[in-house]
């Protein structure tokens, strides 16, 4: 018995699945009174751009493919949940396949540009696709509204829509992004603790040498491309449900670089590293900085710090914030070792 | 005659200061090797800065018909600003990590636009500048007269800018080509080690690099901000994404070549533009000529895609 809750424990879906009754709890706890509501409800955009983060971090940490197109991709999740739901009446399940299947498309296309392009121009070309983007979503009036965006208040969740019961149809869009992030977690650690992983990575430190051990570049910057997308759409399908308005001027670069933010702060290649970054870059300042007077009124101060962060952390410190935590344990152990034999000699 | 005139002029008036901002990341690119995305927000809050002088100071202290000595001081202060940010940028972050690879360096130019942006919004929300932009420079518009056609007015500004451009990348050309500094970066683009080798003070070339695009930014958003009529933090993203576009279409590997592709951006945006203007093709709920800005993009991707050296460039072999 000791020995099964051992090997549970030792398995990397222990921590995902004590993270997800965590923060499950947290969302009851706030439903109960003990937290306040509207912080609570930040959560979710934390877990949606971690769901994104997810992605980005297979692109950036595992295949070293710096894109500059997420949010455009996001924007696209957006749009395509709306005219699916709201002009053609599909169901949110329908919508959420033609969403994977249009990423799908989309995450190729962009991958064989990045075979094409490489490196450097790699962030330019997709800074520009973004753009393009954009300037679709403002001159497809038809479908997008232009600029002056999209509104759309209906959406129907397992019977519950915001006009009827909108503490349930909250909870609803919690419960939902927790679900969609705890799958995007288990997928993303199988992928990384796969063959595949390994060939991504291999690919970012070499893209010649992975060729001489005969990994395909073509198949896993397709794939790293396309999982990337595919979360970046969910991210944007989720987001539309929450805030239920969207419109060009959103998703732009800055949202990009936030998440390339959040990524590069918490640590490219961990689960718990994209989270924690997400945490920081995103939930902070609506959820911690508010309190200070400083930040309330000057709240895009923190893109400052955040700024900061990211060069010092790109500079000094690549593994990300999550190995603090691994380097301090490190030292803690040390520590105790030294004062133990020290204790010994004494 | 009319209609050529005037597709020129607004043509040269965009790629004018394309042409500024492009030619500030190419000698960027060419002497840290990597792409700067901070040049658009350097050159923003130069411009903001350019504007707080003016509006909040310096304006008092003029008539009206004097007004532009002080912008003119403004200006000069926002560029020296602009290129200070360069050169500290240089200096304190992107020297430090010289052993980095490329796309890291660029990751640090987007902290920067993190930190820059934070900075613009504590500094200058409070002071609510968003339509003041600094358009006393050149009060009179020229208007030309054409027999049989109404008047042709052209916007002092726009020609104004046009000339101060030509006139500063003339002078940057020359540099390049004459003086002892000029050598200094064209070794350092080459080879940066044995430019040093060479006795070239690489360190000196490289941060008065940076000093110089964040000084051609500056001049760049202070020109543009009052053409577009606004000042915001996001004002300078579509020029830099152009003058991006410009880099790898004509090839990082010349000055020359990305603003020959500025120019032709701009003029293609400009021409395609004033071709399909009244022409009655409604796509998706907007009319054609609101499309050209999406067209054009299509046309920069392929063109690239064909061939991603650019069309000035040539393959470079690498070992492996």
């Amino acid at each position: 018995m000791q020995n099964t809750f051992r090997n549970l424990k030792n398995s990397p879906l222990f921590g995902i699945f004590i993270f997800s009754i965590a923060i499950v709890l947290v969302r009851l706890l706030g439903n109960a009174g003990f937290i306040k509501q509207s912080t609570i409800d930040f959560l979710s955009i934390v877990w949606i751009y971690t769901i994104v983060g997810l992605g980005y971090s297979l692109l950036l940490g595992y295949t070293g493919l710096a894109s500059l197109g997420t949010a455009s991709f996001i924007g696209l999740g957006t749009y395509l949940v709306s005219f699916a739901v709201a002009s053609a009446g599909l169901p949110l399940v329908v919508a959420f396949i033609i969403g994977i299947a249009v990423a799908i498309i989309f995450g190729t296309l962009v991958g064989f540009i990045s075979l094409r392009i490489e490196g450097m121009y790699l962030a330019i070309i997709t800074l520009g696709l973004a753009e393009i983007m954009i300037e679709i979503f403002r001159k497809a009036r038809n479908i997008t509204g232009g600029d002056g965006g999209l509104r759309y208040e209906s959406f129907n969740l397992f019977g519950f829509t915001e006009g009827a019961n909108a503490l349930m149809y909250r909870n609803m869009v919690y419960f939902i992004v927790v679900a969609v992030l705890v799958v995007s977690m288990i997928l993303f650690l199988n992928i990384v603790n796969s063959p595949t992983g390994r060939a991504m990575l291999s690919i970012k430190n070499s893209t010649s040498a992975a060729q001489a051990m005969g990994i395909s570049v073509l198949k896993y910057r397709l794939l790293a491309f396309v999982l990337a997308t595919i979360m970046a759409v969910i991210g944007g399908m989720l987001y539309m449900p929450y805030f239920e308005y969207t419109e060009p001027g959103i998703f732009n670069l800055a949202i990009s670089l936030n998440i390339l933010a959040a990524v590069i702060v918490g640590g490219s290649k961990s689960i718990w590293g994209v989270t924690l970054g997400t945490f920081v870059i995103f939930g902070l300042k609506d959820i911690v900085l508010k309190q200070i007077p400083f930040f309330r009124t000057n709240g895009n101060a923190v893109y400052f710090f955040t700024g900061a962060l990211v060069i010092l952390i790109v500079m000094y410190y690549p593994g990300g914030l999550v190995k603090l935590f691994a380097d301090l344990k490190i030292k803690i152990q040390g520590w105790i070792k030294l004062w133990k034999t020290k204790g010994g000699k004494a | 005659m009319r209609e050529i005139i005037n597709l020129l002029f607004l043509g040269l008036q965009d790629s004018a200061i394309l042409a500024l901002v492009t030619l500030g990341i190419v000698i960027i690119y060419k002497t840290s090797f990597t792409t700067n995305f901070a040049q658009g927000s350097i050159a923003t809050i130069s411009a903001y800065t350019v504007t707080a002088l003016f509006d909040t100071w310096l304006k008092q202290y003029f008539a009206f018909e004097q007004a532009w000595i002080g912008l003119v001081i403004s200006i000069v202060i926002g560029v020296i600003i602009g290129a200070g940010f360069g050169v500290f940028i240089d200096t304190m972050i992107i020297r430090k990590s010289k052993y980095s690879n490329p796309v890291s360096k660029q990751m640090i130019t987007m902290g920067i636009i993190l930190m820059i942006s934070g900075l613009i919004s504590v500094v200058f929300t409070g002071l609510r500048m968003e339509t003041r932009t600094p358009r006393a420079l050149v009060p009179w518009n020229i208007t030309l007269k054409f027999a049989g056609q109404p008047n042709l007015t052209l916007s002092g500004h726009g020609f104004l800018a046009i000339i101060i451009s030509a006139v500063v990348i003339t002078t940057i050309f020359i540099a390049l080509k004459y003086t002892k500094w000029g050598i200094g970066v064209r070794a350092t683009a080459s080879n940066e080690k044995v430019a040093g080798m060479m006795g070239i003070n690489t360190k000196m070339i490289t941060a008065m690099s940076w000093g110089l695009a964040g000084g051609l930014g500056a001049l760049a958003a202070s020109l543009y901000a009052p053409l577009i009529f606004t000042l915001g933090p996001d004002m300078m993203v579509i020029m830099q994404v152009n003058g991006f576009l410009a880099g790898v279409l004509g090839g990082f590997y010349t000055f020359g070549g990305p603003i020959a592709a500025a120019l032709m951006i701009t003029f293609a945006r400009v021409i395609i533009k004033d071709l399909l203007f009244g022409v009655n093709i409604s796509i998706l709920g907007s009319n054609i000529d609101q499309w050209v800005l999406t067209f054009v993009y299509f046309l920069l991707l392929i063109v690239i895609l064909i061939k991603p050296v650019g069309i000035f460039g040539k393959k470079i072999a690498k070992k492996v």
